[in-house]
C-alpha cells in the first residue's frame, strides 16, 4: 500500500471534517423540526367574528372576517399544523346570506387536504338563534359534529334551508329546494318555474365565468330562508369565483371601464343591461337580465333582486309603486358572488 | 313539446334553438316548415316563446 502523501492526508482530514459537521447539522435540524412540530401542536389561532354577521348592516366587519379565514386556510395549504377555532361565540345575530358565505367559507376549509379540522370553539356559550340557524343551515355537519336534534328557540319564525352544492349546472337542486324544502314552509312558489330558471341560470354562470383561476373549490352554494312573520321568502346562490366585475369581457371592460374605473357596482349593473359574457359571442351573456334579474320582474309580487360581487353591491327593487336600481360600493371585498332573491309572498 | 319540465334557463333555450341556425346553419323558413314547438301547459308558454325568439334573433344575427 501507497504511503499517504501530504496533501492527501490534508484532503482526507477535510473530508472527514465536513462529513462531522453535515451529520452535526442535520442533528440539530431534526430536533429544530421535533421542537418547533411540538411547538404548533400547543399553539392555536383565534378567527374572530362579528357580533353582527350581516351583509346588510355589517358588510365590511363580515367579509374582513371572512377573508382571515380565507388567509388561515392558505397558511394550513402549506401544511402548518397549528390548530385554528373560529369563535362564533360573538355572533348575535346572523342573516340568511352572512350564513352561506360562512358554511361555503368553512365548505372551501375541508377541501384543502393538508388542513387540520377547523374547530368552533365553545358551541354552548353561541347565541341559541343563531345556533339554530347555523344548525339548520347544515353548518356542524360541515364541521364533521354532526347535525343537532331540534332546536327551539325564542324565534321560530324564522328557517334556514340546508345549503346545497355542486359544480355543475344541477337542474335537481333548484327543483329539491322548491319542492321539498320551500313548498311545505310556503307552499307553491310564484312563478315557479322562472324562478327555476333564474336558480338554474345563475348556476350555469358559475360553471361557465365564475372560476377562472381557483382550483382549490369550484362550487355554488344554494340556499333560502323564510321568515313566517314578514312572510318573506329568501333564495341564495354564492360562488368564490373571481367575481362579475373581474370576468367581464376585455372589450367591454375597455369601453365602460373609463366611466366606471374602480366602480364595480355600476360594472354588475352594466353586466344586466350588455351581454356579458367572456366568450365573446354576441348570443350569449343575457341570462343575467333575462332570468336572473327578470324573475322579480315577472312576478306579481314586491321584493327586492341583489347581487353583491367584489366590492360592488347592486339591488333592483320591485314595490307596488313602481322599479327603482340602487348601487353600492364597499371597502371590502366579498371574495365571489351572491345573488339573492327576497320575495314578500302575497296574501292569499 | 315542453310539458312537464321545471323550468328552462335562457342560455339552454339559446344554445339548443338559437344553436340551429348558427350551428347547424338551418334557415328559419326550414324551421317553420320542420320544427313544431308546443305545450299544453299554460305556464310553460313563455318558454315556447323563447325558443321561437332566438330562433329569429339567430337568424337575424347570422
Amino acid at each position: 500500500m501507497r504511503k499517504p502523501t501530504r496533501k492527501t492526508k490534508r484532503r482526507n482530514r477535510i473530508c472527514s471534517r465536513k462529513a462531522y459537521h453535515h451529520q452535526i447539522s442535520r442533528r440539530n435540524k431534526k430536533e429544530g423540526r421535533k421542537r418547533s412540530r411540538k411547538r404548533f401542536k400547543h399553539r392555536k389561532t383565534e378567527l374572530q367574528c362579528p357580533e353582527i354577521f350581516s351583509l346588510d348592516s355589517n358588510f365590511d366587519e363580515v367579509v374582513s372576517a371572512l377573508a382571515e379565514v380565507r388567509e388561515q386556510s392558505k397558511v394550513q395549504r402549506n401544511k402548518s399544523s397549528e390548530q385554528v377555532f373560529i369563535l362564533l361565540q360573538n355572533i348575535q345575530e346572523i342573516s340568511p346570506a352572512g350564513a352561506l358565505v360562512l358554511v361555503a367559507e368553512i365548505f372551501r376549509w375541508t377541501k384543502i387536504p393538508t388542513a387540520r379540522r377547523l374547530k368552533a370553539a365553545s358551541p354552548s356559550q353561541w347565541n341559541p338563534e343563531v345556533r339554530k340557524l347555523l344548525n339548520d343551515m347544515g353548518f356542524f355537519e360541515l364541521l364533521g359534529l354532526g347535525a343537532f336534534a331540534q332546536m327551539n328557540t325564542n324565534n321560530e319564525g324564522i328557517r334556514y334551508v340546508k345549503f346545497r352544492t355542486g359544480k355543475k349546472s344541477d337542474g335537481e337542486a333548484p327543483v329539491e329546494l322548491l319542492t321539498d324544502d320551500l313548498e311545505p314552509l310556503v307552499g307553491e312558489m310564484p312563478d315557479n318555474h322562472y324562478l327555476y330558471a333564474a336558480v338554474t341560470e345563475a348556476m350555469t354562470n358559475v360553471r361557465q365565468h365564475a372560476y377562472q383561476h381557483d382550483r382549490v373549490v369550484t362550487n355554488w352554494w344554494l340556499s333560502a330562508s323564510h321568515h313566517a312573520e314578514k312572510e318573506e321568502v329568501r333564495i341564495l346562490v354564492y360562488d368564490q369565483g373571481s367575481g362579475i366585475p373581474g370576468t367581464l369581457p376585455k372589450k367591454l371592460t375597455q369601453d365602460v371601464v373609463s366611466i366606471l374605473r374602480n366602480d364595480h357596482a355600476g360594472l354588475i349593473e352594466k353586466a344586466h343591461d350588455l351581454a356579458r359574457s367572456a366568450s365573446k359571442e354576441e348570443h350569449r351573456g343575457h341570462g343575467l337580465k333575462r332570468d336572473v334579474r327578470g324573475y322579480l320582474e315577472r312576478l306579481n309580487c314586491c321584493g327586492y333582486y341583489r347581487v353583491i360581487s367584489l366590492r360592488g353591491e347592486y339591488t333592483y327593487k320591485k314595490l307596488a309603486s313602481g322599479t327603482s336600481a340602487e348601487k353600492h360600493n364597499h371597502d371590502n371585498p366579498l371574495k365571489g358572488t351572491l345573488i339573492e332573491w327576497s320575495l314578500t309572498l302575497p296574501n292569499e | 313539446m315542453f310539458d312537464g319540465v321545471a323550468g328552462l334557463g335562457s342560455s339552454f333555450l339559446e344554445e339548443a334553438f338559437g344553436g340551429l341556425v348558427r350551428v347547424e346553419h338551418m334557415n328559419k323558413k326550414f324551421l317553420d316548415e320542420h320544427l313544431l314547438l308546443y305545450t299544453e301547459e299554460e305556464e310553460l308558454e313563455d318558454f315556447v316563446a323563447m325558443a321561437k325568439f332566438y330562433i329569429e334573433e339567430a337568424s337575424t344575427l347570422d
